[in-house]
């Protein structure tokens, strides 16, 4: 709803402050502020202040309570038939904090509810376009939200009288750690299909209308496109296995499936491809397990553009350290080589023959094969002036 | 030698966050992802009707009236407190990550499935407040997103909670300026959610929170679009830079 600071202004004899400073009233106390344009407010009216936030004066009366400013020309069409009884001791205990008496009198007079007090309850009724004051918890929060939020402590909680469950997250996890050991790289894919037994009614995709009844296309599609970007994030001889752990919904109910792109050789001939894992007894298997935990540094956004492979291979004298190598080859090949990788060396009559995959790749097109030449060639001339013989 | 593979992000994510509620106590819940509308939204004191309902895109199923996506992890809520009810406690802490579904356009800050984080501690009456709620999601943000970061609630509607509120984060991202981050919703759990799970609100009560996962791992690690989690790609998995901790 769009209201200015002059359509509030209306309904106030005092001078109000500035839109910056409504805004800021409004935010912290009652209502989200989508926007601020010039003098101009679009307040996102909670759901359930619909019944009297719907019109300005609506808004002003709120805004004259949070402000605790008098409001122009007051006309009361009386308070609701609900009466909320609550105590002191109540509110306090459901907002943690220690509001005195006086505090939550002050507050709920400035909402102009009707309060009569019998002895520690407060008997608090709402003006009459408020239909959302029915129960104790929500006095409290007119008093958390007017008094403001900011004096609510941060109270930690005693420690846990129940024992801890995390048996069957655990079991999970370790079959994941167990994947990770043996190469196995997890990915993430959608949940909606084309086909499935479960059909969606209002689908976002109209081409995929259904849920997916097994890991195994995702997967698949996941794993040739994987092969395609190897050289990228993995080393020349590592094959690329991949799997996801994640909910299917067959026609006889979902599950929680773990699905590979291979099995595992270490697993034994007995285990597939797949399993069940909402059958399967991992509470056992993860009760006393620890997961691994990693620290991850941030993202490094990669390229859309295609990249080029190149692969080198030279003689070196014994004794020649690898890195020595790699820092010739990359003082040679410029900012366009994003991933260098020994992937081979043997020895004969007091040489060494090693091999490199070069990738190359650049964030802002899509690099040529004569360019990548010439690069090689500068790699080339720069290992041979070492002595190096190029293969 | 073969190297060892990846974790997907948002699995590191979750055991970073499974442990840091773990010292708080809490336990990890899991339900079904394919939800009945009560334990969806009625049970959650969105009965069919209440406007709370239309806060939230719904998946729905073709000629099964009672089955959505779960719009929320909030669900798992629901049944973990009918297990207390039967099982006659009186105090649980939980969290409940999984997927939750959306029907939203998707765009690099949307999508119509994502990751959610909901927790959730009851206990006798009197003895968990919003107080708890602050100071367990402070101690939560400072642990996973640093010690300079800082939480402030503003009022929200939630209709399974009351008071309801908004929770924003203070968090600077390394050589960026700091600035505030909406990034849960949370309260008081509503007597009605307390009452219809099988327990008496006059004897229990808590807080409840939750939030999406790929926001939080968003800022933390400056990924620019959340589309990327569910690709399959793993050129986003080899994204980040990894460490063993041991």
């Amino acid at each position: 709803m769009k209201i200015s600071r002059n359509d509030l202004q209306k309904y106030f004899a005092v001078p109000l402050p500035s839109t910056a400073t409504i805004a800021d009233a409004f935010t912290f106390h009652c209502f989200e502020i989508e926007e601020v344009e010039g003098d101009v407010l679009d307040i996102k009216v909670l759901t359930n202040r619909a019944a009297d936030c719907s019109s300005e004066a609506g808004i002003a009366a709120e805004l004259s309570a949070i402000l605790d400013l008098p409001f122009k020309n007051e006309s009361m069409d009386g308070f609701s038939d609900t009466v909320v009884e609550v105590s002191l001791l109540r509110i306090n205990e459901i907002l943690g904090a220690s509001f005195s008496e006086g505090e939550v009198e002050d507050v709920l007079r400035r909402l102009h509810f009707r309060v009569e007090k019998n002895g520690n309850i407060f008997r608090v009724a709402a003006p009459l376009p408020r239909t959302d004051i029915v129960i104790p918890e929500d006095v409290a929060e007119e008093v958390g939200r007017i008094l403001g939020y900011d004096l609510v402590p941060a109270t930690e909680l005693p420690p846990a009288s129940e024992i801890l469950d995390q048996s069957r997250y655990r079991g999970i996890e370790r079959m994941k750690d167990q994947l990770v050991e043996q190469g196995f790289i997890e990915v993430s894919t959608q949940s909606f299909a084309k086909n499935g037994d479960i059909i969606l009614a209002n689908p976002l995709d109209k081409t995929k209308p259904a849920l997916r009844t097994s890991l195994e296309e995702n997967l698949h599609n996941a794993l040739d496109r994987a092969k395609q970007y190897a050289p990228l994030v993995l080393p020349p001889k590592q094959p690329v296995k991949l799997f996801e752990v994640g909910t299917v919904f067959p026609e006889e109910g979902e599950y929680l499936e773990l699905r590979m792109t291979e099995r595992v050789k270490e697993w034994g001939d007995a285990v597939g491809v797949s399993d069940n894992l909402s059958v399967a007894k991992l509470e056992d298997y993860g009760k006393d397990y620890m997961p691994v935990q990693y620290t991850l540094g941030a993202y490094k956004q990669f390229s859309v553009y295609p990249f080029i492979t190149r692969d080198i291979a030279l003689w070196v004298p014994s004794g020649t350290e690898v890195s020595v190598i790699e820092s010739i080859i990359r003082e040679n090949a410029g900012e366009f080589l994003v991933r260098l990788d020994q992937f081979d060396h043997f020895e004969k009559e007091g040489r060494v023959s090693y091999a490199f995959r070069l990738v190359f790749q650049s964030m802002e097109r899509t690099l040529t094969d004569e360019e990548v030449g010439i690069i090689m060639a500068n790699i080339t001339a720069g290992l041979s002036v070492k002595g190096y013989e190029i293969r | 030698m073969i190297q060892k593979g990846r974790l997907h992000p948002i699995s590191i994510a979750i055991r970073e966050i499974a442990d840091i509620f773990a010292h708080m106590g809490f336990g990890i819940a899991y339900g079904p992802e394919l939800e009945d509308d009560f334990h969806n939204f009625t049970g959650l004191n969105i009965p069919p009707n209440h406007p709370a309902r239309g806060m939230q895109d719904t998946f729905w199923v073709k000629d099964q009236r009672d089955s959505v996506l779960r719009t929320h992890t909030t669900s798992v809520s629901v049944r973990e407190l009918e297990k207390l009810a039967k099982s006659g406690g009186t105090s649980l802490r939980r969290i409940m990550p999984g997927k939750v579904f959306r029907n939203e356009a998707t765009d690099s800050t949307h999508e119509a499935q994502f990751y959610q984080i909901d927790g959730f501690v009851v206990g006798p009456t009197g003895s968990v407040s919003l107080a708890h709620l602050k100071g367990t999601l402070t101690r939560f943000y400072r642990e996973y997103l640093g010690a300079d970061a800082k939480i402030r609630f503003r009022p929200s509607f939630f209709g399974f909670t009351e008071p309801s509120v908004e929770v924003d984060v203070w968090f600077q991202a390394p050589g960026k300026e700091g600035r505030w981050l909406e990034m849960s919703g949370g309260g008081m759990f509503h007597p009605n959610v307390i009452r219809d799970a099988g327990l008496n609100p006059k004897n229990i009560g808590g807080f409840a929170f939750g939030g999406g996962l790929e926001r939080l791992l968003m800022v933390k690690y400056g990924i620019p679009d959340v589309r990327l989690f569910y690709s399959g790609d793993i050129r986003f998995v080899y994204g980040f830079d990894e460490k063993k901790l041991v």
